[in-house]
């Protein structure tokens, strides 16, 4: 496996996201996809079918884990034992690499299990790196932070979300996980221009892409996970990947979850679409 | 300190998740005291913290998180009682669900557990069928616990026969972790069985039942039991050795002491098959 980013980490190929309603299929037809995504909290608690399936799962594929909890912007302490948890889970999967989102998840010890926007501050960029920069130490592994799809904008921020990103990465020296469908919606959400978008993104600093559906609600798009990937958002994807050089890249399925051979065939699109640029598979 | 409030992060984000964790809508929770507490902001000035796009005012910017919030929770108890919400009807379901999400913001790390109180919850509704749905939201709930708990392989029937015969008396038993033993008022294991298998019996009469949920390899098993075996297996549970679980299996029950020592046998043999037995320990 070869690498192009700046943290070695090495380029997986074309994945999918490991959800409990595909086990069957995945530990009896064993699918040729080139890695596999878990959502770590739904294995930091489970001990039962979940976690056999995993170790399962890890014998014959890379494993990345992929986080909802963190809460990296919250203004709460940082969760001593969560991260220990997830860097003994990564340890345990001898996971590729490990990471969440760039958002919050509540307050007062509160979950909301949603992913929450950042107003985009110098204040907010200070307290972010800084836990950033200790989640890291205690994981001793780089977190790759994925932009989430937002759908308000704070007033009080001054800086653009891909100029937050940018500053995020390189002072905490952080990776990024870039959702192409995440920055389609999020900038039709806030009237943004995706191109401008993507030419702010430091592109060295990603390791992963995601790709997933979403709904039109006519006033804005969310972020559902639930649809096949839209035509705007391949665009932008072949773009990224002419962009960055090509990069690990995963499918996402989580509402509505079809048979796997559906998202099997939207991995195939992404490897199509990637050859077609240069990069793949 | 950037917006006309002169919020920091720490009351922006104490405010916005005021606002939407009262489970009531974006505008209603605008106007919580928790949420005027952190920033004290009407609908009228909103735009002074959360910018209107092109399409979407400010509170319904806030309301897309605000809807998404209970709509998750929801659809999580939706995910561990099916047979809860289709007996119920959608719309009573629904509403349960959301009064439940609203008295119970969550504190977890991960979803598995959210749903733990929902039985109670059902319980405690002051209505005639409450106690029934409490006790079908329970086994219901038992279904996914016993999926998530730790993997313990069970004695196999090589490891029975190396068990010497004068320990019985003395021997403990350890149960399997992904296992749950029920004292119900009223007979739900068969009701959420007729309930799989595409019928809509009536709600049952009380009725005492004694269930037994275990996980064998990678699914649950539900199995009524009578009385006798479940006070058995209650006691082993419970720390017991085994002399004083067949004791505790003649509480409660019809059966002579004869009645018991006869059909142990054959329960015992169920149960390892089951996958019941974890470990033996010595009393």
């Amino acid at each position: 496996m070869t690498s192009n980013n700046r943290f070695g980490l090495p380029h997986l190929g074309y994945g999918v996201g490991l959800r409990s309603v595909h086990y069957d299929h995945v530990t009896s037809v064993w699918p040729k996809v080139d890695w596999f995504e878990i959502l770590s909290e739904n294995y930091l608690t489970s001990g039962g079918r979940p976690a056999r399936v995993l170790d399962q799962v890890r014998e014959r594929y890379p494993i990345v884990m992929h986080g909802v909890s963190l809460s990296i912007g919250s203004t709460d302490p940082l969760d001593f034992d969560h991260l220990k948890r997830l860097k003994a889970l990564a340890d345990r999967v001898d996971v590729a690499w490990m990471g969440d989102h760039v958002c919050w998840t509540g307050v007062a010890g509160r979950n909301s299990h949603d992913l929450w926007p950042i107003p985009y501050t110098e204040e907010s960029l200070d307290h972010v790196v800084r836990r950033i920069r200790t989640a890291q130490e205690v994981l001793e592994r780089p977190l790759i932070l994925e932009n989430a799809s937002t759908y308000l904008t704070f007033t009080s921020s001054t800086l653009s979300e891909q100029e937050f990103l940018r500053r995020m990465t390189e002072e905490s020296d952080c990776g990024l996980l870039l959702d192409v469908n995440n920055v389609y919606v999020s900038c039709f959400n806030h009237g943004l221009d995706a191109q401008e978008y993507l030419h702010g993104i430091p592109m060295d600093r990603v390791v992963q892409l995601h790709l997933a559906g979403h709904a039109d609600k006519g006033t804005h798009l969310l972020d559902t996970h639930g649809a096949p990937v839209v035509e705007e958002v391949w665009k932008l994807y072949r773009q990224v990947q002419q962009l960055t050089g090509g990069k690990s890249t995963l499918v996402e399925w989580d509402t509505d979850i079809p048979e796997f051979s559906v998202v099997e065939a939207e991995l195939a699109k992404a490897r199509e679409a990637s050859v077609a640029v240069g990069v793949g598979p | 300190m950037s917006n006309s409030f002169g919020a920091d992060l720490q009351s922006l984000e104490h405010w916005m998740q005021e606002v939407i964790l009262q489970g009531v809508g974006a505008r209603k929770g605008l106007e919580h005291p928790g949420a005027r507490h952190w920033i004290d902001v009407d609908e009228a000035r909103l735009g002074e913290v959360v910018q209107p796009s092109a399409t979407l005012t400010s509170l319904e910017r806030l309301e897309v998180y605000a809807g998404m919030y209970v709509r998750r929770l929801v659809e999580c108890l939706e995910l561990d009682y099916p047979v809860v919400r289709r007996r119920l009807g959608e719309p009573r379901f629904q509403e349960l669900a959301r009064q439940f999400v609203r008295e119970h913001p969550s504190s977890l790390l991960s979803l598995n557990d959210y749903g733990t109180e929902f039985a109670s919850f059902l319980e405690q509704r002051q209505q005639p069928d409450g106690k029934f749905f409490g006790a079908l939201a329970t086994l219901e709930r038992s279904v996914v616990e016993v999926y998530h708990e730790r993997q313990a392989d069970p004695l196999t029937p090589e490891d029975w026969q190396k068990l010497p015969a004068e320990a019985w008396s003395s021997i403990r038993l350890v149960l399997v972790p992904a296992l749950r033993l029920f004292e119900f008022d009223f007979p739900v294991n068969q009701f959420l069985d007729q309930e799989r298998a595409g019928d809509s019996p009536a709600l049952p009469a009380t009725k005492k039942s004694w269930v037994l949920v275990v996980r064998r390899g990678l699914h649950a098993q539900r199995r009524t039991l009578e009385e006798a075996p479940f006070r058995i297996l209650h006691a082993l549970q419970a720390g017991h050795a085994l002399e004083q679980a067949l004791e505790a299996g003649l509480e409660g029950d019809t059966l002579t002491v004869d009645e018991l020592l006869a059909r142990v046998p054959e329960w015992f043999q169920d149960w390892a098959s089951m996958g019941v037995f974890w470990k033996t320990e010595d009393h």
